[in-house]
């Protein structure tokens, strides 16, 4: 266990002094790159709330802001997830530092748990701010934001999961890497994080409401917005099930990706 | 019932049996007809290996580029799995324990460096990656052997070739391997640095795979040479033997106090003689199919005042060069 720590805290350690060598370029990415999102479906809203606009679905006057805030505080974690292993695979990948990483038999959930550590880092300074934000919008418990910590940390676990798979994937062939992106683009658009499921075609809710990470935030709106009832249950429990089987299933198909097929195009 | 031997009573530290690595390559057409219905052709890189190092052996891999020298380090190693054949490290198949490469150091000739951490950082990772118990203690040592410890705080982009293949070596042996395999570990290196390294690897007292196509550099290193061509081991032996088993030249150089003249006859007689070349009457040179035992010669010669009388071996490059050429 100990050295399950260690090699841990290693690739945090590493990760984060590759991140900071350019610090200034590293900090506004983190900070600018969630507004891109946020901006336009900001500016949406609030035109259609002044013209007069009563309610979109759970959207309202009142909570649209701290809406859209958690929304994009969960786009953050989830497409940080989803991306972290590509860069770094293709990065190391150019490097040639990739075989190295390999050869030292490094325990993949250490690996795993070690990039989505230094990922966090990344994806919390746009959980402060927001919490901050919506906060000071419609104030909630403590006890609240300790929950909805922990749900990001799971989605955030589950989507680290499978970008392990699709940076695998991309060190084997990086022929995918658009179809691939895709695919998980629709998973999170999907997650309602900009648009209400209401307004959604009816075969669209359908989708949405099979997709593990639409439950997720619907769990962190409504613990904040305090819209909770016991069919919520049914959500938490859907995404654990789908965290755990995600990492167990990412972990073995990488191993087995990368041993049957071995990196390519370097 | 046959008693398993253990990992130290295995008598080779490496050996692969019948390792064999096909690529598919896609055959270049228009990119619309490769985009619809590519075609592929298979390339064999390693054609059926079998490869034997011993404990505490160097060993050197020959081969011109593209030989499957690389392709060979990376099965050896496990990052490339092989289409047919086995690797066994210490006795033990890799595919069945792929924890045994823990037990390897590996270095390729792209060094294998993070250019954005300083060298500390890079050992610091890895030997906590290997899970090196006293890491400060060993990057000091390791700083020490190779003459990095000025350079240890510096971003490893501001480190020359010679300092970066010195980090890359620090970083093979972090974890103390017992084997070390090192493709082109002197690659591009300046005649002090790579004479600096070959140092270290004799005095290192591991086993050793290294390729190169330094062919000095392997014979002054190496216990064994390997030959590869085209993905298959054309031949193995000490330096010494393939020069005297494949001497495609080998030359006498004869210098009398008199004339030898009336002697050339005679020498013309003897077996194995192909050609006499006449420098002048006291200095001959005579082209051999092979290796001469040079006594009988003294003998016969003792007559005309031997000055100097000595066997001229091929290189280990002409050699490799003749090989090569017969092989195409």
């Amino acid at each position: 266990m100990k050295q399950f720590i260690h090699q841990v805290l290693a690739v945090v350690e590493k990760e984060l002094q590759l991140q900071l060598r350019w610090g200034k370029d590293f900090l506004l990415r983190i900070v600018v790159t969630p507004l891109f999102y946020l901006i336009p479906y900001f500016l949406l809203y609030q035109g259609l709330f002044n013209a007069g606009a009563g309610g979109l679905g759970e959207l309202t006057p009142e909570n649209y802001p701290v809406w859209l805030f958690l929304g994009t505080i969960y786009y953050t974690f989830v497409f940080n997830g989803f991306s972290t292993f590509e860069n770094r695979f293709l990065l190391e990948k150019y490097w040639m530092t990739i075989q190295a990483l390999f050869l030292t038999s490094i325990n993949k959930y250490a690996y795993l748990i070690g990039v989505t550590i230094e990922t966090l880092s990344e994806s919390f300074v746009i959980f402060l701010v927001f919490c901050i934000l919506s906060y000071f919008i419609i104030p909630t418990l403590f006890i609240n934001i300790v929950g909805i910590t922990i749900i990001l940390l799971i989605v955030l676990v589950a989507s680290a999961g499978i970008g392990l798979l699709r940076g695998g994937i991309n060190l084997i062939n990086e022929n995918f890497r658009q179809v691939i992106f895709f695919a998980l683009f629709f998973i999170l658009f999907f997650s309602c994080y900009s648009l209400p499921l209401s307004i959604l075609p009816d075969y669209l809710q359908i989708f949405a409401t099979i997709n593990p990470f639409y439950h997720g935030l619907l769990l962190i709106r409504s613990i904040w917005l305090n819209t909770m009832d016991s069919s919520l249950l049914f959500s938490l429990f859907y995404l654990i099930i789908f965290t755990v089987i995600t990492l167990i299933v990412a972990v073995w198909l990488f191993n087995k990706l990368l041993k049957r097929f071995g990196i390519h195009g370097y | 019932m046959a008693i398993k031997k253990t990992e130290s009573e295995v008598e080779y530290a490496i050996q692969t049996k019948g390792l064999t690595k096909i690529f598919r390559k896609k055959i270049k057409n228009n990119f619309i007809k490769n985009l619809i219905y590519p075609k592929y052709r298979n390339f064999t890189a390693v054609d059926k290996l079998d490869l034997t190092i011993k404990k505490k052996e160097i060993f050197g891999l020959l081969g011109p580029n593209g030989a499957g020298k690389t392709t060979t380090i990376q099965m050896i190693c496990g990052l490339l799995y092989p289409t047919a054949g086995k690797v066994f490290i210490n006795g033990v198949d890799i595919q069945k324990n792929s924890g045994i490469v823990q037990k390897l150091g590996v270095m390729f000739s792209d060094k294998m460096l993070y250019n954005r951490l300083s060298g500390y950082h890079n050992l610091k990772y890895f030997a906590k990656l290997y899970r090196v118990n006293d890491y400060k203690k060993r990057i000091q040592e390791l700083a020490e052997l190779l003459d990095l410890s000025g350079w240890l705080n510096e971003l490893v982009e501001h480190y020359s070739l010679g300092m970066r293949t010195k980090l890359a070596i620090a970083r093979t042996l972090i974890h103390d391997p017992d084997i070390l395999l090192l493709d082109e570990p002197t690659l591009g290196l300046d005649v002090v640095n790579s004479a600096f390294i070959r140092k270290l690897l004799r005095d290192m007292n591991k086993t050793i795979l290294i390729t190169t196509h330094y062919i000095n550099e392997a014979e002054i290193l190496c216990n064994r040479i390997g030959f590869l061509f085209k993905g298959q081991l054309y031949k193995v032996d000490t330096p010494q033997n393939l020069k005297q088993l494949f001497d495609v030249n080998p030359r006498i150089h004869l210098k009398t106090i008199h004339s030898i003249e009336e002697f050339i006859p005679q020498l013309k007689s003897y077996p194995a003689i192909k050609d006499i070349n006449v420098i002048n009457e006291r200095e001959i040179i005579i082209t051999t199919d092979k290796v001469l035992d040079l006594t009988p010669i003294v003998k016969d010669l003792s007559d005309y005042g031997i000055v100097s009388l000595f066997q001229e071996v091929s290189s280990l490059e002409e050699i490799f060069i003749h090989l090569i050429e017969n092989k195409a």
